[in-house]
């Protein structure tokens, strides 16, 4: 029992994981309509900026954080602002191949300044820290990061429902032209959109990074296991992405924790093909997701 | 001369030009009594020999980096002091990223430039050009210590293979420490690398009796490791050999700790890189549970020739270098690449086919005590370079890191470990 509760443990801090990637994703194409395949990119660009701050510029664990999630927001509202701008009006290809440079410009950035390879994580915490209870070991990591997610959601649900700028980017999410109609300045949510998605995902980034001890510039790569997450959750829903990616996380850890009882039917790494199985099936099956909005056309 | 008698000597001469052209685009030229292959120059007397390694990925700065910086370190010493029977040796080196289908575009983009790889790091991508290198009749000296890759005929391996690593470290802990019957467990990378490890783990438990209480694998793109290692936690593994790489080995050995859990690790030779020391709270972990399996001699004894050697051209070529097994490991493997080299050019035959018959023939390389001295021949059996290894103490207070706890053995296992 102390096994299977470890491994939903320990799916429940990675699903929180995949649920920040997957916010970001959704909170842009919710205003947006663009799907930013550079929010992975994001993550490793925040995890690296708090690594840098701490261990080379020597400063304090929070102040690090606090340059990096400024950095990370000013660069997805540059971005926003001087690239995608100049985008409105065009195909949706384009775009998506704008935010696909966007990504190789981040990682490639990163990579030259020549500090990218095997980098230690900033941390307030030690590796080993934690409370152990039942013959489970709560990680202080895997612990803050739930909390921390709950924490977010938390902010984001207050924000859009009773702030003015939330109901302005919910507005603009239902109809651009009602809203542009109503006095909102849509390019300012747009703006504001990525800059909340570029921040979520800092913070994402620095949970994974302390999760895998040492990271990389690969780092970003995580966010294709956002995607089923955000498939499965529907793709224009802000609960959704944190639900698809929760569940997600434990399904890939119970995977992993349970296929090797079963070798002769699910082989080896049967886990990491078993979001985008559940991706699969939720295409086919639902395919505007569990709580997204189903298109109704009438012919 | 009749017209037609003029026209048809034209037509002869030009069909020799074009032979000759055809001759010498082949590469088969012959001067000075040496015949030439692909990336051989005789007229500015250069030997071109390709790189493919990674230089960008989670492999780079741990291994491929260190690695090639060994081999570009003897090369420049070859060359300083006359080349390979006046020959210089030139490197054209290519980014694999550790990525098997990376590693074919670059091998198709030099294949015909080069005589031969002088190094291809890493065993899922030097699977993926073992049939381009066989068509292409080129020998590949190989980062890698894959068992099935030691059995081809192009491939050139440089230490002992990690199916016997596996074999002569569990000979420790049942042989030479005099644990029966100790609780054993694997994490092995999920690929043909760690299949590799996989081959000599099961051959271990057979052959010393191990209680085998668990095999989990991960990949590459695994952010978690909890699974792995609760799964070793719950099954009481005592030791827990890594067939990993460091950006793998690291994770799983915090995890561990993190979960309470603190067997004694095991790591492969790839799954160690010095960088893991870096890293805040993992080092004294490292120190205190893990052993690495390996060979080699330590960093800074001079009393090999062969290490002695390598201290000074590091001095003269690459000052900056702090110490770094796979340094080492690259200049080993440059040594054997340049032993084949010097024996073809002996027998006057640059050519692709001459280097494998150099190869073939070489026997015994002694590469001056920084590995112990390797074999090769014609049969498979023979193209296992060696059976030893040494077990080693991760002590940052030595240099190079690594403190010998065995001394070199072969274990009983690995010496009749058939291939």
């Amino acid at each position: 029992m102390a096994y299977f509760l470890q491994l939903v443990f320990a799916g429940l801090a990675q699903g929180c994981i995949y649920a920040l990637v997957a916010l970001g994703f959704t909170i842009i194409y919710k205003a947006s309509g663009v799907i930013n395949f550079a929010q992975g990119e994001f993550l490793l660009v925040g995890a690296f900026l708090a690594s840098v701050g701490t261990f080379e510029w020597q400063l304090n664990f929070f102040v690090a954080v606090a340059i990096a999630l400024l950095a990370t927001i000013l660069l997805g509202i540059a971005f926003e602002r001087f690239a995608l701008r100049r985008m409105i009006g065009r195909p949706v290809f384009s775009i998506i191949m704008v935010t696909i440079g966007l990504d190789i410009l981040l990682r490639t950035g990163v990579v030259m300044t020549g500090r990218s390879n095997e980098r230690s994580p900033a941390t307030p915490y030690s590796i080993a820290s934690g409370i152990n209870y039942g013959g489970v070991h709560f990680g202080a990591n895997q612990l803050w990061t739930i909390v921390v997610t709950l924490l977010i959601c938390g902010a984001l649900y207050v924000f859009f429902r009773y702030t003015r700028y939330g109901l302005a980017m919910r507005a603009t999410a239902l109809d651009q032209e009602a809203a542009l109609a109503l006095g909102i300045t849509v390019q300012g949510v747009y703006a504001l959109a990525w800059g909340i998605a570029a921040a979520v995902a800092t913070i994402a980034g620095i949970f994974l990074a302390i999760n895998v001890t040492t990271f990389d510039s690969t780092l970003g790569g995580i966010a294709l296991f956002a995607f089923p997450a955000i498939i499965l959750g529907g793709l224009d829903s802000i609960p959704g992405a944190v639900v698809g990616g929760i569940i997600i996380g434990l399904i890939q850890l119970l995977t992993q924790g349970y296929e090797s009882h079963f070798p002769s039917i699910l082989g080896t790494g049967f886990d990491t093909i078993t979001p985008y199985l559940i991706m699969l099936i939720v295409l086919l099956v639902r395919p505007y997701g569990l709580f997204g909005t189903r298109k109704v056309e009438r012919v | 001369m009749s017209h037609s008698l003029l026209h048809v000597r034209l037509r002869i001469f030009s069909g020799f030009v074009l032979l000759g052209v055809f001759l010498a685009s082949c590469g088969n030229s012959n001067a000075g009594g040496i015949k030439a292959g692909p990336g051989v120059n005789t007229s500015a007397k250069t030997i071109t020999l390709g790189i493919l390694t990674p230089l960008s990925g989670p492999v780079a700065a741990p291994i491929g980096i260190p690695i090639t910086k060994g081999i570009e370190t003897y090369f420049k010493a070859v060359n300083a002091s006359g080349g390979i029977d006046g020959y210089t040796v030139n490197l054209t080196e290519k980014d694999s990223q550790y990525d098997p289908q990376v590693q074919v575009s670059d091998y198709e983009q030099i294949h015909n430039q080069v005589l031969m790889l002088a190094e291809s790091l890493g065993t899922a991508p030097t699977h993926a050009i073992v049939s381009l290198s066989a068509q292409d009749h080129m020998l590949v000296t190989a980062a890698t210590l894959d068992s099935y890759l030691a059995r081809q005929q192009y491939m050139v391996l440089v230490g002992t293979p990690y199916r016997l690593q596996v074999e002569n470290a569990f000979d420790y802990i049942v042989n030479k420490l005099g644990v029966k019957n100790p609780k054993v467990g694997i994490i092995y990378q999920d690929d043909s690398y760690g299949q590799d490890g996989l081959t000599g783990y099961k051959e271990a438990v057979a052959c010393y009796g191990l209680d085998d209480v668990g095999q989990a694998t991960y990949e590459l793109t695994d952010t978690s490791f909890t699974a792995q290692v609760a799964q070793m936690k719950k099954a009481g593994a005592q030791y827990v050999f890594l067939s990993a790489i460091p950006t793998a080995a690291g994770p799983i050995v915090g995890t561990g700790y993190a979960l309470g859990y603190n067997p004694r690790w095991i790591l492969q030779s790839p799954a160690y890189a010095n960088g893991l020391l870096q890293v805040q709270g993992l080092n004294q972990l490292l120190e205190h549970e893990a052993w690495v399996v390996g060979q080699g001699a330590s960093w800074g004894d001079t009393s090999q020739p062969g290490m002695a050697e390598m201290l000074q051209n590091i001095q003269k070529y690459d000052p900056s270098q702090q110490p770094d097994g796979y340094f080492e490991f690259g200049y080993a493997e440059a040594k054997v690449t340049y032993a084949i080299l010097k024996k073809a050019a002996d027998n006057g035959d640059l050519t692709r086919a001459g280097l494998l018959n150099a190869f073939n023939s070489l026997q015994n390389v002694d590469i001056g005590g920084l590995y112990p001295t390797l074999h090769y021949g014609s049969s498979a059996n023979q193209r296992v370079p060696s059976r030893d290894n040494t077990i080693y103490a991760i002590d940052p207070t030595v240099p190079g890191n690594l403190k010998s706890l065995s001394g070199d053995f072969t274990g009983t296992c690995a010496a009749a470990s058939q291939f």
